[in-house]
């Protein structure tokens, strides 16, 4: 008697026992393979969220597919699909598939398209080598992606608003036989076993094969009817074998299976019922609960370090977060929370550090879009003056694609001229430096381009190879200089066809005034004179209009010589005595000096500079005026004034006389004749003569112009020449060819 | 060289031709005109210029091709014969262009009056 009732009230401490014991096992196993979906359903999202930006280089994007072939050696082929469901980029565990195939007809395509932006998580299906594989797909979101891509971060599973921003997927394949190793090597109990179904209750996972093999469908055995019902009770029930088992179920979730624990009644009495026989054998009741102690002890023993060295195991493969449940109270217990705690710190450093990664590499797409987009040209050096990176405006100056500049010099990439001499990006010093005009030549095609370089650290200090040592942004002016040399053809070509009619018209002028005179009235011969002199004004006008061509297009040129001042100007006021005399204004010469005063310089050039200053003073001065011309020697200077006693110039429009066409916008509102090109010629002639143009300040009366030219030495006149190397040059109207 | 007294005007525009030519005429010169490059090659060979008058801008083929033929082709014995270029073009490329091909002197037509040719035509005599 006293045998059954110790085994009866044993059977049902067992029955206790292996209930709560089936449903920890059921729970581990169930957070086992649902948060091995949870990490790997997280990590195809951020890598759909990287490329959902759109901006991710295929470079960067390899290398974060690779990086979850690291994460997860399971994994055997990753997708990458367009939005209409054709692969893109894809790897497999030996590297890069180049044979890309349709996919729009697959599951998980079309799951993704209508789970709402939810990963799908396929079935198991297993490859001939019995090797079990499930497929994980997860949506790419339109970039749009500021807003959702929060809502990502928090959510493992995702979640858009519509079909509509769908933009592809990303499927991968893994290999789940070390996830399945883990559920189908666990034992419960003696004879206890765990095994897995869908929620169609077809079994995906069990430790008998041959059920597996057969396709088994279990809707028919209660756990699974149970599970598929949700109904997650540990109950006494007849297992897919027939035999009268306790099973507990539990759902796995994100994944739709359950995972089924269970143990036959048979084997968890089998402990009691063998100690019952001990106990009528030895007639000691007390030795055979010795004897389950003792292998009640061992159990709690051996149970613990297989729980710990699991999951050891588990962390090394970077599930951190797994628990390890150890109820021993003694170190082992110690040991297993020492484990979990660390742990959890780990898991929460490498989410940390997952999170930094996404938003570092946000950052970088924002950054390089920037510079994709500019209509500058960007280059980014490295310390050796290498292409790190650099944008299509830049690499279509040498028409190259971006991605094959990089890697290569700057100097060795662009050969760009600044005055006919190489420019050498340095790295000397930190700072940014300025290239205007510079040169770049391609075949037939020239680019006029400003540089900026922006040296960040110099050449040969301590940072990194790959690390940013200079910017080098690219403006191109190609156009506006190419609109510009039209403009001066056109000048040219219109000076040309105004030409030819002059000629005829001051040609037979000039026979008329010297043959016909005689013939005339005064009357007439005074006209004469007025329609010679519009000619002369035209001339002198269409002659401006080419200098200013030349000067535009770089080509003014000057033939120095050793040239006599002092007659030069005393000529010159000569000239102008009539004309002044007839707008009653006295022209007067001073100089102080009577020798001659020589400067090395082009008589032409010089005669059109003192017409200029000469014909402007004439021009705005009145009847009863008087202007002085005069010439003052100052060391190795000699300095020219042209004053007046007029109504002088305003303090504010003195610094744009020496403008192009400044006149122009003047003579609008003052209604004086003239172009304003003179004194733009006269300053550029003055200049490249190593002289000085401009205006005194203001006198009380009037305004004084004046230049000065360097006097005459052999050495300087021959330093002049050799810049100006043509000294053939222009005597007035003829230019001699020195050479015959 | 002393005493240019034969010149050859090779310009296309009549106002223009006449217009040098009863300046040099009136100054004891004896002139010939040509209107293009054919004519020009023929008074040439047969006129026999001292000194050309050459514009640029003729019909079909250009002055400076003119001068280049004249300067390299013996046929026309033009060795030492003098050319002044004569036009209205102002780019420097083409009083380069002259100067490199032989041309004696290189003259603006707008910027001289008939009456300067005679001192023209002395200064190459030297």
């Amino acid at each position: 008697m006293s045998q059954y009732f110790l085994a009866s009230s044993a059977h049902l401490q067992l029955l206790k026992a292996a209930s709560s014991k089936q449903q920890a096992v059921a729970n581990y196993l169930s957070n086992n393979v649902s948060s091995y979906l949870a990490d790997n359903v997280k990590s195809l999202n951020n890598l759909a969220q990287l490329e959902s930006t759109g901006k991710l280089s295929n470079s960067d994007l390899d290398y974060n597919m690779a990086v979850l072939f690291q994460q997860n050696p399971g994994l055997q082929r990753l997708a990458i699909l367009n939005a209409a469901g054709q692969e893109k980029q894809v790897f497999d565990n030996n590297g890069r598939v180049t044979n890309l195939v349709d996919n729009s007809k697959s599951d998980a395509f079309k799951a993704v398209n209508f789970l709402n932006g939810k990963a799908y998580v396929s079935s198991v299906s297993y490859t001939e080598q019995k090797n079990p594989r499930i497929t994980i797909a997860v949506p790419i979101l339109k970039s749009d992606f500021s807003q959702k891509l929060n809502n990502l971060q928090d959510a493992n599973f995702g979640t858009y608003s519509s079909a509509d921003d769908l933009n592809g997927a990303v499927v991968a394949t893994y290999d789940v036989k070390d996830l399945w190793g883990t559920v189908l090597s666990t034992t419960v109990g003696k004879g206890g076993y765990a095994y897995v179904v869908d929620g169609f209750g077809n079994l995906i996972a069990h430790p008998d094969s041959q059920f597996l093999e057969a396709n088994t469908k279990l809707t028919n055995v209660e756990a699974t009817k149970q599970s598929i019902d949700g109904n997650f009770d540990t109950r006494q029930t007849v297992s897919e074998t027939g035999e009268k088992v306790i099973s507990t179920p539990k759902t796995i979730p994100n994944s739709g299976w359950a995972v089924i624990v269970e143990e036959p009644v048979s084997s968890i009495y089998s402990v009691v019922n063998s100690y019952v026989k001990l106990a009528v054998i030895v007639g000691f009741s007390t030795a055979g609960l010795a004897l389950v102690i003792s292998l009640f002890f061992g159990r709690q023993i051996t149970e613990p370090i297989k729980k710990l060295s699991k999951g050891a195991k588990r962390m090394g493969a970077g599930q951190f977060d797994y628990p390890i449940d150890i109820k021993s109270r003694d170190e082992l217990q110690d040991l297993a929370e020492t484990f979990n705690n660390m742990g959890l710190s780990l898991n929460k450093l490498v989410t940390e550090l997952k999170t930094n990664n996404i938003n570092l590499g946000v950052e970088k797409d924002k950054l390089d879009s920037i510079i994709e987009s500019a209509t500058d040209g960007i280059i980014a050096l490295d310390q050796d003056l290498k292409i790190l990176s650099i944008n299509p405006p830049a690499a279509q100056l040498v028409k190259r694609g971006a991605s094959e500049l990089v890697g290569r010099g700057i100097i060795e990439t662009f050969a760009w001229f600044k005055d006919e001499r190489p420019v050498i990006v340095e790295l000397t010093r930190p700072g940014t430096y300025q290239y205007t005009d510079v040169v770049l030549k391609d075949g037939d095609k020239v680019y006029y381009l400003d540089l900026v370089v922006s040296v960040i650290s110099q050449q040969g200090s301590s940072a990194h190879g790959s690390e940013v040592a200079a910017i080098v942004t690219i403006h191109d002016l190609t156009k506006s200089r190419e609109l510009d040399f039209m403009k001066l053809d056109f000048i040219a070509i219109a000076a040309h066809e105004l030409r030819t009619p002059l000629t005829v018209i001051r040609g037979y002028l000039d026979m008329l005034n010297t043959e016909a005179v005689g013939q005339m009235s005064v009357y007439n011969i005074e006209n004469l004179q007025k329609v010679i002199q519009g000619g002369n004004d035209l001339r002198n006008l269409i002659n401006k209009l080419l200098n200013i061509a030349r000067i535009e297009r770089g080509e003014m040129e000057i033939f120095i010589e050793k040239l006599d001042l002092t007659k030069l100007i005393r000529d010159n006021v000569i000239q102008h005595k009539n004309p002044a005399e007839s707008a009653e204004i006295t022209l007067l010469y001073e100089a102080d000096t009577e020798s001659h005063v020589f400067v090395p310089a082009d008589p032409s050039s010089i005669t059109e500079v003192l017409n200029n200053l000469l014909g402007n003073a004439i021009k705005f001065n009145k009847a009863g005026n008087t202007i002085k011309v005069s010439l003052k020697v100052e060391d190795d200077i000699v300095r020219v004034e042209v004053a007046d006693d007029g109504p002088g110039i305003p303090q504010e429009l003195r610094d744009k006389l020496f403008t192009k066409f400044y006149r122009a916008e003047r003579s609008l509102i003052s209604g004086t004749r003239g172009t304003g090109l003179g004194l733009f010629i006269s300053r550029t002639i003055i200049e490249l003569q190593h002289g000085e143009i401009g205006i005194m300040p203001a006198a009380e009366r009037g305004v004084t112009f004046y230049f000065t030219l360097p006097i005459y030495n052999p050495e300087l006149h021959d330093k002049l020449i050799s810049i100006n190397s043509e000294a053939g040059g222009i005597r007035g109207w003829f230019k001699k060819n020195p050479n015959r | 060289m002393a005493g240019l007294k034969r010149i050859l005007i090779v310009e296309d525009e009549p106002m223009i031709r006449d217009m040098y030519r009863v300046v040099l005429v009136d100054k004891q010169y004896t002139v010939d005109i040509a209107g293009d490059a054919e004519t020009a090659y023929q008074k040439v060979a047969v006129f026999k210029p001292d000194c050309i008058f050459l514009d640029i801008m003729l019909p079909g083929v250009s002055g400076l091709e003119i001068l280049r033929e004249l300067r390299t082709n013996p046929i026309h014995n033009c060795q030492n014969v003098k050319i002044v270029i004569l036009t209205n073009l102002a780019q420097n490329s083409v009083s380069d262009n002259a100067i490199a091909n032989g041309a004696d002197g290189f003259i603006i037509k707008a910027d001289i009056l008939p009456k300067d040719l005679p001192a023209v035509i002395k200064s190459l005599e030297d």
